[in-house]
């Protein structure tokens, strides 16, 4: 199988992910955080490490780091905790329905309003678009890094910058971005940081992160056990405590310090590069293939992520995915959950095919992807029966 | 390297905070380690760094890395707590 379905989970996992798990599983068995024998503390070594490794690719400090199990808890999270009756949060017109569902059910629950902000090529303008729509109330940001259905890079900096000097708080969703774009919050205007561990960070599903870089601490989604203050009534009110109650998905956090050790390892620069290179080769011989409609721009590197949206003449996006998914191709075609972006660029009706890359993808998978392309064109063209 | 042989236990906010504190002071040469702490406070359930040598330094260097404690109790001659 050729697997261009990184967007939605990274394929294969490297080899010291799969074995950390394993280990995990085999070894550390124990609930780190709550018990004082060796193997519990043994195990909350484990997870320890891999706050370091996340903080250490982000920039903060380990109890920065909160485990949850995806990014969109961490974004539900984030948002749910933050935001107060009459307050006003501006969103991008490229979000994915992890942001965009969670501001609209707050805003028909009558809890907060919204604005979208559009986001254009001038990078200025896009800042602008979303200055423009501050109110007197606007207590929040959400912003995507990057879109997850045609690629595109948002400036997060700029509109962090910008959010910071009006005093509102900057949440970005990094879920297509982590382990690909340097992001350093030592540097970067952004409070509340969320990331998918299995994504570009190559942990196993069913882990995310939100890192808490600024004031105030989100109040929790979920109340429960945390193993401190165990006799207080109310959540600890430090971090990570106060975020992460109830026992943590063992096995899966020690393989996602695996996972951020390979990107580290490899860094976040080469690896982008790496798929940017090829992402370049695939666009350019697609575009190159009559009867293939194009919907992101030409790869570069700080603008657009490794991935491709596509339509091919004559074919629905869920159509073109089964006929590659019989060439043993793997890709994602449909709205992607991002409602938002599909309207923005006019594909809303029949969706798009997404080709998006990982660190193993290679040229010959490429070559080959474009060979399947062609000839079922070709087929359906000579009316043949596909 | 702290030839100080005295041990002193702090009871620190989470596990989290009792490593990044074993972490710190292992980088400025304490033999220093994160353990449950078996008297509580009416708190609840805690855990606790224990550290070789020189309490007040260690404390300070904790304090100003910003590890959150809550209290301190030393012993003397080397004996683990």
């Amino acid at each position: 199988m050729i697997y261009f379905d990184n967007a939605a989970t990274t394929f294969p996992k490297p080899a010291c992910v799969v074995q950390g798990v394993q280990r995990a599983l085999l070894y550390d068995g124990a609930n780190p955080g709550r018990s004082g024998h060796d193997l519990s503390i043994q195990t909350a070594r484990k997870i320890y490490r891999c706050r370091e490794s996340a903080a250490a690719l982000f920039g903060c400090q380990p109890e920065q780091v909160v485990f949850t199990k995806n990014c969109t808890e961490s974004i539900n999270t984030a948002i749910k905790g933050l935001v107060r009756p009459g307050d006003h949060v501006i969103i991008s017109d490229l979000e994915h329905n992890a942001v965009y569902r969670v501001v609209d059910a707050l805003c028909r629950q009558g809890v907060i309003d919204y604005d979208i902000a559009q986001v254009v090529d001038c990078d200025e303008q896009t800042v602008w678009n979303f200055e423009h729509l501050i109110r007197h109330n606007t207590r929040l940001i959400a912003c995507t890094q990057g879109s997850n259905v045609f690629g595109y890079c948002v400036p997060v900096g700029k509109i962090g910058a910008m959010a910071h000097r009006r005093g509102i708080l900057m949440l970005v969703d990094a879920a297509q971005t982590a382990g690909l774009l340097d992001i350093d919050l030592r540097h970067l205007p952004i409070d509340y940081l969320c990331l998918p561990g299995h994504k570009g960070l190559y942990g196993p599903a069913g882990t995310g992160i939100l890192i808490v870089n600024g004031k105030p601490i989100p109040d929790p989604l979920c109340e429960g056990g945390t193993g401190s203050f165990s006799m207080e009534a109310e959540m600890p009110d430090f971090l990570p405590d106060r975020l992460e109650s109830g026992t943590v998905n063992t096995s899966g956090i020690i393989g996602l310090g695996k996972g951020i050790d390979f990107v580290r390892t490899k860094t976040p620069q080469r690896l982008y590069q790496a798929e940017m290179q090829l992402c370049r080769r695939l666009y350019r011989n697609l575009s190159a293939i009559h009867g293939v409609e194009l919907y992101s721009d030409e790869p570069q590197i700080g603008k657009n992520l490794p991935l491709i949206a596509f339509q091919l003449q004559g074919l629905g996006s869920e159509q073109t995915a089964a006929l590659l998914n019989d060439y043993g191709i793997a890709v994602r075609a449909g709205f992607h959950c991002a409602a938002l972006a599909h309207r923005k660029m006019g594909t809303h009706r029949d969706g798009t095919v997404r080709v998006s890359l990982g660190a193993f993808n290679t040229q010959q998978e490429a070559d080959a992807f474009c060979r399947a392309v062609a000839d079922i064109l070709r087929r359906q063209r000579n009316g043949k029966k596909i | 390297m702290n030839s100080n042989t005295n041990t002193t236990a702090f009871s620190v906010s989470s596990l989290t905070y009792a490593l990044r504190g074993q972490r710190l002071l292992e980088r400025y040469g304490y033999t220093a380690w994160a353990s449950r702490d078996h008297n509580p406070s009416r708190r609840g359930c805690g855990y606790q760094l224990t550290v070789k040598g020189d309490a007040r330094q260690a404390r300070q260097l904790l304090l100003e890395h910003g590890i959150r404690l809550a209290s301190s109790e030393a012993s003397e001659g080397g004996g683990e707590q």
